[in-house]
């Protein structure tokens, strides 16, 4: 029986060649969309799932009404531990890697992930030993652990028990090296105590990350209560009490932080704070806007071929007429259709294993990952999942089939059920919503994106150079000379500095008081001719200048936001300004306000913002990062290849050079959003394509059945152009239809996704205008094309035969 | 009304021609009734289809009304087609997604006659061939001579001149077969021209003259004296 249904199945497969490339190339591409998708997301959600306490470890972040910190102070941790019994022990660490040169016997080895940690470091992570132990690293503070990786940089040996290295000033012995996992929050070169040096005492200072490790099943509620309590008791109500306000009024001054706890097994994807660990966050919109995308993509390709297999049936009704008259059950019938097509899904399949093993390589660029597709869970997924939908969707023909009456079908009584035209019109329609939907998804972005690279920024970033300081030592003195040296090259325009650089986000800020108004600003710190460097327009007073002592001392310059946030927008000049930073930071005067920058890209507000010079206070200077250097566009390569000559031999020797033309690093910030628009670029490609081949063989089934009206239209004087209309009309009012549908549905989640930014266009009218024409015209062409043909018949044919 | 001279309509597949029409010549003068009759194959049917401008012949001579249309393309005899001609076809072709009403209606809508005047001549049409009763139903709903009467009332609505029929009876009993000779009789009598492809001998005695052709070439032609007067019986 097997033989005969493949005989009966092969050969109409033959007949019907158009409707099998259809089905399987629709299957085939929305397969590999769902298997791409699901390694990816498989492959996020490994992260952490080798800690055996991943469940019991969260980290604390905390929120506020300028949104959520990842880091902590150091004070927090011992008290919560304290006061709830489910916290078994914190521990401390900077959430960001170090980087350094660490040398032994004189040798440098630049080591790109350092993690500076208190000494429970392991406990939280424990990755396993080769040599040493945990308890030995934690032992004493100068004690250090390595990867074997870097055992193998620097000794060419994992076995380096009691070696020493010295890093950053300090002398360290290697008590333990341990092999990494690869899919870790922390993925450490080398993991370092807390100096001394590093106070961890005030509340006001928060630069750690802080994990608390719970008892099993702990009440997160619970804790996240306690440790609001204790943060108000510990922090607020000291500082109201120092302030003489009651705790009510210092909460409606300064607001009230709110405690979070995130799990660590989840955090790779679920976060509330902005960064989740130095591998980086996982991109959970981009996956869910790619998996409901990989979805449409099948639910299309489905359409296809529930609507082609039920148009086609008529061509088959013989066949079934005359399997119901030889005494085929019902049953039997319904499962060799359905068998079709579960056959052609396992054949597509098996063409998007081989089709996503051939654009994976592109994928991994896209994404930054290196997925594999030997994923063995994720492949049984992808393959249940297919047979899963091709046994549902095929029972729908193949019932629609089963059901034709065998007497009349073999007396060729058989018409178009009214019932099975509805379905099919409404699956059609429901791809054209789709189509329109991908069309409309593409303009829309298109528009915010232009909008966010033409839009004023406030700045220039046309080549200019960032160059990285990586060496902790004397990092001001080595800018002030590379700023007197460099420029002496005919290609370099000019060299400055800023605390803040455009890309990298926020990094330092601290509440600043006018009169009893009191506000958390960006702290910028930059050099004299940063403000012209980076060509930031001055819209009131005047810029900060090297010829008045005074720009050293107590000269700042805001920005239009805070000036607002003030209320001294209209006269803001000579403001006397209280930064919080004790007593060098008072009476800090206003001499100029700058137009906004938008420093951490368009999906970020602008804060409050104050410059002032580089030497106005001590510390500053010790957190220069980068210089930046502005080149001419002329023989780019010959001029960094001078700058890192120079870099090498008199700003950082032994360290690698790094640097970043800061328009590609400002364009990171909006690469996430281009990333999407390439994804929605290819995949309404992809979707309107398989859509319209399934217009097409639709359009030819359904024409086909229709050329003896045509013939007889014809014969009774229809013109070419008439009979076209008469064929097409069906279609276009569907697309019309759709096309009514799809404005609210893709307007709401349109505007959901602008929301994503806070500096966004409105939403445009045009794409929901030229949408609609799109499809009309599309339809017209591919329908049309088929309708004209079919005025083409050989009329006595079909007046003849049925 | 009809000169036919040495019409020749070969049928060609990859491997073997077929001549359909041998160099036929025929006249058919207006107001004419005329059967043509033959074994399958003999060519009637593709007589018939030249002259409906259904098809076009090889080589030869067709004057429609004095016009040489033999070489007329395929738009110039759509436009000569829709408003000269009537097809009565033995599968009646109707279409069955459209009313009664509506399968009546198409040739005028084709013509491009007004609304009003659309209205009257298919009311009229219907009543004449006996079937205003059924007008809103749709041609499955209908017995097999019902559905022919429907398909006379179509060829009829636009008064063409002449009435093309392609063994109008070949799937009716003979009850419903007769129905249908008695109305084009009674149309003939009213001045339409009718030319009819039959089997049957039966049918070919109501019409005035009867042709009967062999391998595309005329055999014999006949006068039919025992017409049968429908209007006496």
């Amino acid at each position: 029986m097997l033989q005969t249904w493949f005989k009966i199945f092969y050969r109409n497969s033959k007949k019907n060649w158009l409707n099998i490339f259809i089905n399987v190339s629709g299957f085939t591409l929305g397969f590999s969309g769902l298997l791409m998708v699901l390694l990816y997301l498989n492959n996020e959600k490994s992260y952490n799932q080798w800690n055996p306490y991943k469940n019991e470890i969260y980290r604390v972040v905390h929120q506020d009404d300028g949104g959520v910190m990842e880091v902590s102070t150091g004070l927090e941790g011992e008290i919560y531990k304290n006061r709830n019994p489910e916290v078994l022990d914190y521990m401390l660490v900077m959430g960001r890697y170090d980087k350094d040169v660490a040398r032994y016997e004189n040798t440098p080895y630049f080591l790109n992930k350092i993690v500076v940690s208190d000494k429970k470091f392991f406990d939280f992570f424990p990755f396993e030993f080769a040599t040493g132990t945990p308890k030995t690293f934690s032992e004493n503070i100068n004690n250090t652990a390595i990867s074997m990786a870097t055992a193998n940089q620097i000794f060419g040996t994992t076995n380096v028990l009691g070696k020493v290295i010295h890093l950053d000033g300090m002398i360290l012995t290697v008590t333990g090296v341990y092999k990494l996992e690869p899919y870790s929050y922390f993925m450490p070169d080398i993991v370092i105590q807390f100096p001394e040096r590093m106070q961890m005492s005030s509340w006001g200072n928060f630069n750690y990350e802080l994990f608390c490790k719970f008892s099993k099943n702990p009440n997160i509620a619970s804790a996240e209560k306690i440790m609001n309590d204790a943060y108000v008791e510990f922090r607020d109500k000291p500082a109201a009490d120092e302030r003489g306000l009651s705790l009510e009024n210092f909460h409606d001054k300064y607001g009230k932080m709110n405690n979070k706890l995130e799990k660590l097994s989840t955090i790779r994807l679920h976060h509330l704070a902005k960064k989740s660990g130095p591998e980086g966050a996982g991109n959970y919109q981009l996956l869910m806007v790619l998996l409901s995308l990989s979805i449409l993509l099948i639910i299309i390709s489905s359409v296809n071929v529930i609507n082609l297999s039920t148009a086609s049936a008529s061509q088959r009704a013989k066949e079934v007429g005359v399997k119901k008259t030889i005494g085929f059950s019902k049953k039997l019938l319904i499962g060799q259709y359905v068998l079709e097509i579960i056959f052609q899904a396992l054949i597509s399949i098996l063409f998007a294993f081989i089709l996503v093993e051939l654009l994976l390589p592109h994928f991994n660029e896209f994404i930054g990952k290196s997925l594999s597709i030997f994923d063995g869970s994720t492949l049984l997924v992808v393959v249940v999942v297919a047979l899963i939908i091709s046994l549902f969707i095929g029972i729908i023909p193949a019932i629609y089939l089963s059901n034709f009456k065998a007497i009349e079908v073999l007396k060729g009584n058989f018409s178009r059920s009214k019932k099975g035209i509805l379905m099919r019109n409404a699956m059609l329609g429901l791809q054209f919503l789709i189509s329109g939907f991908f069309l409309i998804g593409v303009l829309v972005i298109y528009a915010q994106i232009d909008f966010m690279m033409t839009k004023d920024t406030g700045f220039k970033s046309d080549q200019i150079v960032v160059v990285n300081l990586t060496e902790r030592d004397d990092k001001f003195k080595k800018y002030e000379l590379a700023k007197q040296i460099l420029p002496q090259h005919p290609n370099i325009i000019g060299v400055s500095s800023s605390l803040f650089v455009p890309g990298k986000s926020y990094v330092n800020g601290t509440s600043m008081s006018y009169k009893d108004l009191t506000t958390g600003v960006a702290t910028n710190f930059t050099d004299f001719n940063y403000i012209d460097f980076a060509e930031v327009k001055i819209i009131k007073g005047r810029n900060l200048d090297e010829k008045f002592a005074s720009d050293s001392i107590k000269s700042i310059l805001i920005n239009e936001t805070a000036a607002k946030e003030f209320g001294i927008y209209d006269n803001p000049i000579n403001k006397k300004m209280d930064l919080h930073w004790g007593e060098e930071g008072k009476d800090l005067n206003i001499v100029g306000v700058f137009k906004n920058i938008h420093i951490g890209g368009f999906d970020e507000e602008i804060y409050p913002m104050m410059i002032a010079n580089w030497k106005m206070f001590d510390r500053p200077k010790k957190w220069i990062r980068d210089i930046q250097i502005k080149i001419k566009p002329e023989n780019i390569s010959e001029t960094m290849s001078y700058i890192e000559n120079y870099w090498k031999e008199n700003v950082e020797q032994g360290y690698p050079f790094s640097y970043e033309f800061l328009d590609k690093q400002y364009a990171k910030t909006y690469e996430k959003y281009q990333k999407q628009q390439t994804m929605f670029l290819i995949l309404s490609f992809i979707v309107i394509l398989i859509a319209l081949l399934g217009l097409f063989a639709l359009a030819t089934l359904t024409i086909q059945q229709r050329l003896k009206e045509v013939a007889i239209r014809k014969t009774l004087g229809a013109s070419a152009k008439e009979i076209v209309i008469q064929l097409v009309i069906g279609f276009l009012k569907l697309s019309i239809i759709a096309s009514i549908l799809l404005i609210p549905i893709a307007y709401y989640f349109m505007q959901n996704w602008l929301d994503n930014f806070v500096y966004r266009i409105n939403m445009p009218i045009w794409p929901y205008i030229i949408t609609p024409i799109i499809l009309l015209i599309l339809v017209y062409t591919v329908v049309g094309l088929k309708a004209y043909n079919a005025t083409k018949i050989d009329l006595i044919k079909y007046l003849k035969f049925e | 009304m009809i000169k036919i001279e040495k019409l020749i309509k070969i049928y060609s597949t990859e491997e073997v021609e077929t001549t359909a029409l041998n160099a036929l010549s025929l006249t058919v003068k207006e107001g004419e009734f005329v059967s043509i009759m033959g074994t399958s194959g003999c060519g009637k049917s593709t007589l018939l289809n030249i002259i409906g401008l259904l098809d076009s012949p090889n080589d030869g001579s067709y004057l429609f009304n004095g016009e040489e249309v033999a070489h007329y393309n395929e738009k110039q005899r759509a436009i000569l087609r829709k408003s000269n001609i009537g097809f009565v076809f033995q599968n009646f072709n109707l279409i069955d997604e459209l009313s009664v009403y509506e399968n009546v209606e198409l040739p005028l809508i084709y013509n491009k006659v007004p609304l009003r005047e659309r209205k009257e001549r298919v009311n009229a049409i219907l009543s004449r061939v006996d079937i205003a009763h059924r007008a809103k139903h749709f041609p499955l709903q209908l017995s097999g001579g019902q559905q022919q009467r429907v398909a006379v009332a179509r060829a009829l609505v636009t008064n063409p001149k002449l009435v093309l029929a392609d063994e109008p009876t070949g799937n009716l009993d003979s009850k419903n077969g007769n129905e249908v000779m008695e109305l084009l009789t009674e149309l003939n009598s009213q001045g339409t021209t009718i030319i009819m492809v039959t089997h049957s001998s039966y049918d070919a005695k109501f019409s005035s003259r009867t042709i009967t052709l062999k391998d595309g070439i005329i055999m014999s032609e006949q006068s039919n004296k025992h017409k049968i007067d429908v209007l006496v019986q």
